[in-house]
Parts: structure tokens; C-alpha cells; sequence
């Protein structure tokens, strides 16, 4: 069963609704992205509309979390597009030996499979002392996950199959543990990585980085709240710096895309040039 | 002649992967002048970025697009859901592609695309749903005809495999069920 009609009006509802009663903020959303969202969480704790949702998402902490949590969809697979990750193979050490040491930022981790992927590739290159990898996401409870590492083995074969076209041979189990119904991705990449709460549509740039990635995260801001992002993301990549992002984004709504210049159409990375 | 062809605005169709020559032959089929956008999610291959988009468009007279996020939809063009990303139309008329899990072991799921037009286009919806092997868009279908859209499948007698115009046919009404030949000349009486 879909909840996929939840209307709009009542979504609209919704989100007035926790905006006063518990200051979860939706507006930032895109709104067909957010009512699947919505609609998918009501589904699963079996809430039969939106009203139930706001009280259960007032009343019970714990399902906030839940909740919050869902908020944050998941990239869903490691070595995401293998062209971005064979691409990153000749970049990562060519930046490293003119450098020294580089810093990543991966913008929206959510649960972390292209930051883990980077850690992975970086240790595989014998880099990974150089590199600096930090998360941000919005919700701590999110950045948990990635410490954790675990994730579902009914994503095992996706994951297989993107690391092999990413290099032949290559087997992924080489990097994870199995348990049971989940897969838990070796202590030694995850050890390197740092995290950071950060809400791309509230704060300002922390920091500057070498590569910025911002992948598949913009999809899910409608174009009024993407404007002053698409400034964030400017803001943090040095210049000379590169910005990955999804490979169905660009830099159409953005005013600063005369900062960047497309290295790659296909894959949709950029390199700032002021 | 179909009932409701002048409030059409918007086409959107769905189908497996077995669809994508019956496709072909749809878009081979209609004027350089149609006037309305037509949104299309088949099932594909996650890998498979190249190839389909190209064949399609040596036979179309329409401009067969893969649309980046938040493009905004226009009139007389095609718009094919890329692979590994869920396409749908947002109330503001532009695409979005995101991606969450799949939906039925599909990404693009048709049910996302189907029920997001119905949603944005409300009774000047035309969707379409042809052969296919799994339940994906038949509640999509449900939601167009919720929404006041006309519902077209292909007739289950000509699919390749009839599994996803059954599934509509069971959960929601269906106005007309055709042939592929038929299909062209209802998109071709919309356009006049």
C-alpha cells in the first residue's frame, strides 16, 4: 500500500504543524520528494494520516528520531556512477603529490556510502593518512549511523555490481564484515573519517576544501531553497578546488556557476576557478 | 475520438524495459507539432546511461530529452526518466530526480512518475501504461483516474507480458484498453 495520496494540502498542513509544535523545519524541501518521504514513514509505523503523525512525532521522542532519520534519504549504494570513482583513482594521488595532504567535505552524507567509498578508495591508493574526510548532515542522529557502519545486506549486490564495473575484479567483501542481515564496513574506514552536523540550507561555510561533494543532495531542495546553497557550495571549495555533484544536477539555477568550469558533463564535475 | 481530449495537457506513460521498442513506434508516430509534454518512465537498466536515448531519438520527431533535476517542463517535448533516479513532476512544473530506494525493485519506479502527472496535470492527464512484468504503475494508474485523468492500457492480449496493464485493470478503472496502433491514433486525436 502507497500513501503516495497524502495531498498536498494536508502536507502543507503538516509541515505548519511540526514547524510550531516540535521546529522541525520541511520548508526546504522538494515537495513530491518530501510527500514520498512522509508517506513512506507513515506506511511503515502504520500512522493513518497526518494528524496522528504530528502528535506521534510531538508526543514520542523516540519516534522523532525516527522520524528525523527518514528525513534524510538514503544514497543508497557504494560506488555510486564507477566513472566518479575511476575518475577520483588518477585525481586523488595527482592532488596528494602536489599538496601533501587534501581535505574532502562530502555535503549531505547522509548514511554514508560515498563517504565510506572515498575512505575505501583512499586506503587502496595508500593515501589515506593525506586525505581528510568529513561528513555533514543536519541531524546528529544521522551522523550516527555512519560510526556504526552497518548497513543492509539486501544492498550487497548492488554494491558488488558497482565495484566491479568501477574496477574489474575488485570484490567488495574485501571491505566489510557480514552479519547476519547486515553488513558492517570495516572498522579501519571508518576510523579516518570525521563528521559534523551542519544544515546546508541554514549555515555558512566552515571551511574551505580541496573536493567538495554535494551529490544527490540538491534533488531534494526545491529551486527557492537550492538558490543560496548553490552559493554554500562556491563558498566551500578552494579555489582550484573541485565540486562533484549528481549525475542528473549541474549548476543551471546557480548565479555563481561562472565560478566553476565543467571538468566532466557526464559525471558532472567542476573545478572552481575563483 | 476519446471523452475529456480537449482538457488534455499532459501524456505520460509507463512500461518495462519489453516496452521500450513499442515506444519506439509511438514516438516515430506523432507530428513535430504535438503540443503537449510527454513524460515517460520505463524500467531500465541502472548501468545502462547510453544507447536508449539515442535510438529513440533517431525516430522521433519530438526532442527526446533526459531532463536534469528541477528542469522545467515544456509543451511538444519527450521527457525519459534517466536511469537509476526516480522522476517525478513537481507543483511547481518542473521535474525532479532523486534517489531514494526503489520501488518495486525499480528505479525509475513508474508508479512515482505516473502518480506525480496525475497529481500536477489533475484531469488533463493522459497516461499510458503498456507491457510489463511486475505491478509497477498500476497505482499510479489509480491515481490519475483518482485525479480525473483519462487511463489507457495496452491490451493485455498484445503484451509482451501483461502482468503491469492487468494490475491496473484490477485496482482501478481503466477507460480505454488498446492496441499499440490504437494508442497512436489517441495521441494523434489529442493533438488537434
Amino acid at each position: 500500500m502507497y500513501r503516495f495520496d497524502l495531498k498536498y494540502s494536508e502536507l502543507d498542513k503538516l509541515i505548519e504543524d511540526l514547524k510550531y509544535r516540535c521546529r522541525i523545519d520541511l520548508k526546504s524541501y522538494s515537495k513530491g520528494a518530501l510527500k514520498r518521504i512522509v508517506g513512506g514513514f507513515m506506511d511503515s509505523h502504520n500512522i493513518d494520516g497526518p494528524n496522528q503523525l504530528a502528535e506521534i512525532v510531538t508526543d514520542n521522542i523516540g519516534k522523532r528520531g525516527e522520524f528525523m532519520k527518514a528525513l534524510v534519504p538514503n544514497k543508497t549504494e557504494f560506488f555510486r556512477d564507477p566513472g566518479v570513482w575511476s575518475y577520483l583513482e588518477t585525481e586523488l594521488p595527482k592532488q596528494v603529490a602536489e599538496k601533501g595532504t587534501i581535505k574532502i567535505l562530502d555535503l549531505g552524507c547522509s548514511s554514508g556510502e560515498e563517504l565510506l567509498t572515498l575512505s575505501i578508495l583512499c586506503h587502496d591508493l595508500g593515501i589515506q593518512n593525506k586525505v581528510e574526510l568529513i561528513g555533514s548532515e543536519k541531524y546528529q542522529l544521522k551522523l550516527d549511523e555512519i560510526s556504526n557502519g552497518e548497513f543492509s545486506s539486501k544492498e550487497l549486490e548492488s554494491c558488488e555490481n558497482n565495484i566491479g564495473r568501477f574496477k574489474q575484479g575488485a570484490n567488495f567483501s574485501n571491505y566489510i564484515e557480514l552479519k547476519g542481515d547486515v553488513f558492517k564496513v570495516n572498522d579501519k574506514y571508518i576510523e579516518n573519517i570525521k563528521t559534523q552536523v551542519f544544515d546546508i540550507t541554514l549555515g555558512r561555510a566552515f571551511d574551505q576544501f580541496d573536493i567538495v561533494f554535494c551529490r544527490n543532495v540538491m534533488c531534494y531542495l526545491n529551486l527557492k531553497k537550492a538558490r543560496p546553497v548553490y552559493k554554500l557550495l562556491s563558498d566551500f571549495t578552494k579555489k582550484g578546488g573541485m565540486l562533484f555533484m549528481g549525475v542528473q544536477e549541474d549548476l543551471t539555477h546557480s548565479f555563481y556557476n561562472r565560478d566553476f568550469e565543467c571538468l566532466s558533463e557526464e559525471y558532472k564535475i567542476y573545478k572552481k576557478l575563483r | 475520438m476519446i471523452k475529456g481530449r480537449d482538457k488534455i495537457r499532459a501524456v505520460v506513460i509507463g512500461g518495462s524495459a519489453g516496452s521500450f521498442p513499442l515506444m519506439g513506434k509511438i514516438f516515430a508516430s506523432l507530428p513535430s507539432d504535438f503540443k503537449y509534454p510527454i513524460i515517460v518512465a520505463p524500467h531500465r537498466l541502472k548501468h545502462v546511461r547510453h544507447g536508449f536515448i539515442e535510438a529513440l531519438n533517431l525516430k522521433s520527431s519530438l526532442e527526446v530529452i533526459e531532463p536534469m533535476d528541477k528542469q522545467k517542463i515544456e509543451p511538444g517535448k519527450i521527457y525519459l526518466a534517466p536511469a537509476n533516479y526516480h522522476m517525478s513532476a513537481e507543483p511547481d512544473g518542473y521535474l525532479s530526480l532523486t534517489t531514494e530506494a526503489m520501488r518495486l525493485s525499480s528505479r525509475p519506479s513508474i508508479d512515482i512518475t505516473l502518480s506525480s502527472v496525475g497529481e500536477l496535470y489533475g484531469e488533463g492527464t493522459l497516461g499510458i501504461l503498456l507491457t510489463g512484468a511486475n505491478k509497477d504503475g498500476a497505482y499510479g494508474m489509480k491515481v490519475i483516474n483518482d485525479n480525473g485523468g483519462i487511463t489507457v492500457v495496452q491490451d493485455p492480449a498484445t503484451c509482451m507480458v501483461d502482468t503491469m496493464p492487468k494490475s491496473a485493470m484490477e485496482i482501478t478503472k481503466i477507460d480505454y484498453v488498446k492496441s499499440i496502433d490504437d494508442i497512436i491514433k489517441i495521441l494523434q486525436s489529442v493533438n488537434r
